[in-house]
């Protein structure tokens, strides 16, 4: 069931139907904020958290979408944006750390 | 005259922001051993009231203390053996030391919303005096590219650490 979505979704990219996922990274500079904060996605691309602090930080869904759980210093996550709309998300850790998915 | 510079520094870590701008004759093996005094500190507090805080908030305050300072802390060794500095104790990271001591003492004195309090209000304290010493001793005075710029690379983590217990102690204030 799964892979027949897949060879849809491929055969909808080669058809133009959809442009092909596309690869974005959220750098994590340091305990104040995700870089950028506000993010344009669509559903099948990947997003990478990079934590280029000196400190642990997550990021997640403060909707229940997707949860990093810790990402150590120099470490990163991945997630592959399964739904569209806004998804807002903060660092558990450090709670005045937001960002948002906009995902089409 | 080294001697007198650090303990200025031990003067303005002490008295905190008031405290006049102290000198910047610190050598890089002197801040090495403040910064990882300083993180040892709120380390051993914050395992501390991991196991007492009975606020959940506080709680989960003392575990991210651990949790960042532990990792401040890892990175700074890092460097320091990258550099080949060898830490050395000084006045200040002396001083650092024996305050940790005396507030662990007073907070093992101390249970429920009353530990919560005292233990929140020198995390405040704490943070804003580090933040103060950052600003006016340890960045300006590291003479090593690389540990400058580790030290301002904490300093966002130090400036959430104290807007977080500044958050907590004002809803402590409010009879929680």
């Amino acid at each position: 069931m799964r892979i027949a979505a897949g060879v849809l979704l491929m055969w909808a990219a080669a058809c133009g139907g959809a442009p092909a996922p596309r690869a974005h990274t959220i750098t994590i500079v340091d305990a104040t904020r995700f870089s950028p904060a506000t993010l344009d996605v669509a559903v099948g691309d990947t997003v990478t958290w990079v934590n280029q602090d000196v400190v642990p930080h997550t990021a997640t869904s403060t909707t229940g979408g997707f949860d990093s759980g810790r990402i150590d210093p120099e470490q990163s996550w991945t997630y592959t944006v399964a739904k569209a709309g806004e998804l807002a998300y903060v660092c558990t850790y450090h709670p005045t750390m937001k960002g948002t998915l906009r995902v089409k | 005259m080294r001697g007198i510079s650090v303990l200025a520094v031990a003067a303005g870590l002490l008295a905190g922001p008031a405290a006049p701008a102290a000198a910047q004759a610190v050598t890089d093996a002197q801040i090495a051993a403040i910064v990882v005094a300083a993180n040892q500190v709120d380390i051993d507090a914050g395992k501390l009231a991991a196991a007492r805080a009975s606020n959940p908030e506080v709680k989960k305050f003392g575990e991210q203390m651990v949790t960042d300072h532990s990792s401040v802390n890892k990175s700074a060794a890092a460097l320091v053996n990258k550099l080949k500095v060898t830490p050395e104790e000084n006045p200040t990271s002396r001083s650092l030391k024996e305050g940790g001591e005396k507030n662990l003492a007073r907070l093992k004195t101390l249970s429920g919303a009353a530990f919560d309090k005292a233990y929140i209000d020198h995390e405040v304290e704490y943070h804003q005096q580090v933040l103060d010493a950052l600003d006016k001793t340890l960045i300006p005075g590291a003479s090593n590219d690389e540990l400058k710029a580790l030290l301002v690379k904490v300093k966002p983590a130090f400036v959430a650490h104290l807007e977080h217990a500044r958050h907590i102690q004002s809803s402590l204030g409010n009879g929680q």
